[in-house]
């Protein structure tokens, strides 16, 4: 398991009149290898766990397993931060907002130079990285500012993919991307599940949950609302529900209360739910 | 950013949370002065400045003002103690010759028990105008505020002043403050994913640390601005324009009472300092020692 | 009636870098919902403002009601226009719910003792009379959008123009404002609303879109007829709306669903009740 949490709970701004439960006794695990989704409305909580893991946030009670590392609620006891920060890495939500260096190579350098790659590697690693998401040469020497906001963030990504971590945890990669965007950074994820790595993503984007990961965390209130795999989601979160249903799935859950011999775990598309339905014009006939 | 609680506006609905901000202001500055009249006999002094620590202590029960933080920030200050004490204690100053001796070095100098004295009282002050303005701050919405200002500066635009101008400024710092500081916990989160220590390493380091949150900190903040003026010009905003206005500050018969307590309590010192600077020796202590002997 | 009209517009941030709307003309016409969509870097941005007077052509001609935009009239122009902006945090002025919603209405010296009821009518159309205290800290990108849509309709404006508004929100904001529009239309059929976006799903529906793409008009037209098409949508890097994918695929399996508006009746067709 690369990753487990136990009872994890965390208030925001405690013992004031502001306090605000942002996690209520959260236990998960999550296994190696796995291409995970943490979803669940705005303000479920999600993306305060996923800061707990490499322990931006420390719970205020509970605790945290990362493979070798272990966080709990007391701040000192907490070690070898570093460490787990180059073991698992985070991408913000809008993470072009972070760059600040004169140029993009010095910007993705910058990252493994703190954890003490000397700078000659670093550029070297910095330029491997870029290459990755699809940046060539030209773009070395460019001043990051002076980019377009999809390849600022693929920049911004490259920033950590050149710290090479183990587990990588990615909030909203695609918000504000078009669908082009979108695509090509999910295909750049997907390649970094494939070399090995373990991936989690915060995302709203149900299609990229389905089409991409095999493991879902729903968030409800702070508290965990299911966990487990993709195929069986929409049929065990109800309508109360935590998430945004996408039309595909209402449209099946509706052929279902109907009495339509569909099977909702099969379907990962609009091709999936074609090819179920594809007999049943013969039988209404 | 969960350290900046000093100050910071609760929003309870206390007695105190319902004034006028104008009032709230008056009243603050006719209090400060107050709370600064000194006279010639320290006792008496004293005894004021401890009628006033009990006043502001029930002012902020009243307020729900969270004593926590006032010895948060006294914690703060030690540096600041320490120093008045050098200056007052240590430093040689004629005005204390001829009054009780604590310790004689030699002939040339020593040290006096009014020194420490003077220097008690400078912190006692210290500690009533943070009672004070905690009281303000935590009860009375920065927003409220800016307006309490514009208020009273309005007389300043017969001067060509620019009033309006200056309080939407304001206005407009005070509502992305929140804002701002969600910006900067977040780039900082972001940096630190990076591998950035805020907290350790050496000059070199933590001069990288913070250019690393500035840059994109302002960069944002100008977009923010950019955004923000093509927002207001949108919906019709010019400077220069004449405005009607929403917000209307309501005098009650609670900013009533308020003023009138504050008014007599002002009245009152004011009284026993004329009295007291036109020759008069107020020993307000025996005072109290002679209609109450048992004190 | 044409509400807004653009004639042959081009434009370019400075003189030596390349045109990001170039030869642009296209007609609104007054009551109608347009959308414009096209991927980011389009420059279906910089339409919005070019429309609204925040920049100025290089080239070409603008009509705001049949009159020529110009530096002089943008002003009173301007004042039929209400716009919502992309970045829910960036558009909020007032320090609460209700002091945004006035400071247009303080702009337009509208009298106070009016005021209270614009803002309490206008915050319940978009459904935030709730949280006419609250600060925008405290508020969700949806609601802020829904904020700012409400102070752009309380100025009474004959056109809105959404610009990327629903771009940061998450689904249940983005739903939320998409039936606010669909009311709004329903309520206030007068309205001419331009929205500029690159959600098909979104500009789906609307009675006439607009694709753009490398700054020019590169196809228009009725949403069904625009959207009809996969390879055109493909080289323009756009997806087809899902109910629109989903009925095209299903009439290659010889189900009859043209008529066919929502889920509801697609799933009646598939599995009849009895």
């Amino acid at each position: 398991m690369a990753i487990q949490i136990k009872d994890l709970r965390y208030v925001y701004l405690p013992k004031t009149p502001n306090a605000n439960v942002a996690l209520d006794g959260v236990t998960l695990t999550i296994p190696d290898n796995a291409f995970a989704a943490f979803i669940g409305r705005t303000g479920s909580g999600k993306t305060t766990l996923v800061q707990h893991l490499n322990a931006l946030l420390i719970p205020t009670s509970g605790e945290l397993e990362v493979d070798e590392f272990k966080i709990v609620s007391k701040k000192r006891k907490n070690k070898k931060i570093k460490e787990l920060r180059k073991h698992l890495s985070l991408v913000f939500q809008f993470p072009e907002y972070q760059l600040f260096e004169e140029t993009v190579e010095k910007d993705v350098a910058f990252g493994l130079k703190n954890f003490g790659v000397k700078n000659d590697e670093a550029i070297k690693l910095a330029h491997e990285a870029l290459l990755s998401v699809g940046l060539d040469e030209k773009y070395f020497q460019k001043s990051p500012f002076e980019l377009s906001g999809g390849e600022r963030r693929r920049v911004a990504i490259a920033g950590i993919l050149a710290i090479n971590p183990d587990i990588l945890v990615l909030d909203e990669p695609t918000a504000g991307l078009d669908v082009k965007g979108a695509k090509d950074v999910m295909s750049l994820v997907q390649k970094m599940h494939e070399n090995g790595k373990t991936i989690i993503m915060v995302t709203h984007d149900m299609d990229l949950v389905m089409k991409y990961c095999n493991l879902v965390y729903v968030l409800k209130d702070g508290k965990l609302a299911y966990q487990g795999s993709t195929d069986k989601l929409f049929d065990q979160v109800g309508e109360d529900s935590a998430i945004e249903i996408p039309p595909l799935y209402q449209l099946a859950q509706k052929l279902k209360e109907r009495g339509a011999p569909i099977q909702i775990e099969n379907i990962k598309s609009v091709d999936d739910l074609i090819n179920q339905v594809k007999g049943w014009k013969k039988r209404h006939e | 950013m969960n350290n900046v609680t000093f100050g910071r506006y609760t929003p309870y609905n206390t007695f105190t949370h319902k004034l006028d901000p104008r009032n709230k202001l008056f009243i603050l500055i006719l209090l400060i002065v107050a709370i600064f009249f000194q006279f010639h006999v320290w006792s008496t002094t004293l005894l004021l400045s401890g009628a006033f620590l009990i006043l502001f202590i029930l002012m902020m029960l009243i307020s729900r003002v969270s004593f926590l933080n006032i010895f948060k920030s006294l914690k703060s200050m030690w540096f600041l103690i320490i120093f008045l004490l050098v200056i007052y204690v240590f430093i040689p100053n004629k005005a204390y010759e001829g009054t009780p001796i604590c310790y004689q070095f030699n002939e040339h100098y020593a040290i006096y028990w009014a020194s420490f004295y003077q220097c008690g009282y400078i912190i006692l002050r210290i500690i009533l105008l943070f009672c004070l303005t905690m009281v303000l701050t935590s009860t009375t919405k920065p927003m409220d505020l800016t307006y309490a200002f514009e208020w009273y500066m309005t007389p300043l635009k017969l001067i060509r002043f620019p009033v309006h101008e200056t309080a939407m400024t304001l206005s407009i710092a005070l509502r992305f403050i929140p804002t701002l500081l969600d910006e900067t916990e977040r780039i900082m989160k972001a940096q630190e994913s990076r591998g950035v220590d805020f907290g350790r390493g050496g000059l070199g380091k933590k001069f990288k640390a913070i250019i690393s949150l500035i840059i994109p900190l302002f960069v944002s903040a100008i977009q923010r601005s950019e955004e923000l003026s093509d927002a207001m010009e949108a919906r019709g905003y010019d400077p220069r324009a004449k405005r009607t206005k929403y917000r209307k500050l309501t005098f009650g018969w609670r900013d009533a009472i308020a003023i009138l307590f504050a008014g007599a309590i002002f009245g009152g010192v004011l009284y026993l300092f004329i009295l007291d600077r036109t020759g008069t020796q107020i020993e307000l202590f025996q005072w109290i020692f002679k209609v109450n002997p048992g004190f | 009636m044409n509400k807004i009209e653009l004639k042959n517009i081009s434009f370019s941030y400075s003189k030596d870098e390349t045109e990001v709307v170039k030869h642009v003309s296209f007609k609104v016409h007054e009551g109608s919902y347009v959308s414009i969509i096209g991927h980011n870097g389009s420059g279906k941005s910089t339409l919005a403002r070019l429309i609204i007077g925040l920049l100025a052509p290089n080239d070409g001609e603008i009509y705001i009601d049949d009159e020529l935009l110009t530096s002089k009239n943008v002003r009173k122009l301007r004042q039929k226009i209400g716009l919502v902006f992309q970045n829910p945090d960036n558009q909020f002025i007032g320090a609460t719910v209700e002091d945004d919603i006035a400071f247009g209405l303080e702009n337009r010296r509208i009298p106070r003792k009016d005021m209270q009821d614009i803002i309490n009518n206008y915050a319940k159309r978009v459904g935030m009379e709730d949280f006419l205290t609250k600060e925008p800290s405290r508020l969700s990108g949806g609601q802020k959008q829904r904020v700012a849509i409400a102070g752009a309709l309380s100025l009474n404006p004959e056109i809105l123009i959404l610009d990327e508004a629903t771009s940061m929100l998450d689904p249940k904001g983005k739903s939320d404002i998409r039936e606010l529009i669909n009311e709004m239309k329903k309520n206030n059929p007068n309205l001419t609303i331009l929205s500029i976006t690159h959600d098909v799903e979104e500009a789906y529906d609307s009675d006439e879109v607009i694709v753009l793409n490398k700054g020019e008009v590169a196809f228009k037209g009725k949403p069904q007829d625009v959207f009809s098409n996969r390879k055109i949508l493909e080289s323009l890097s756009l997806e087809m709306p899902f109910i629109m994918d989903l009925k095209d695929k299903l009439a290659n399996q010889d189900f009859k669903i043209d008529k066919c508006q929502n889920i509801d009746e697609i799933a009646e067709v598939l599995w009849p009740s009895k």
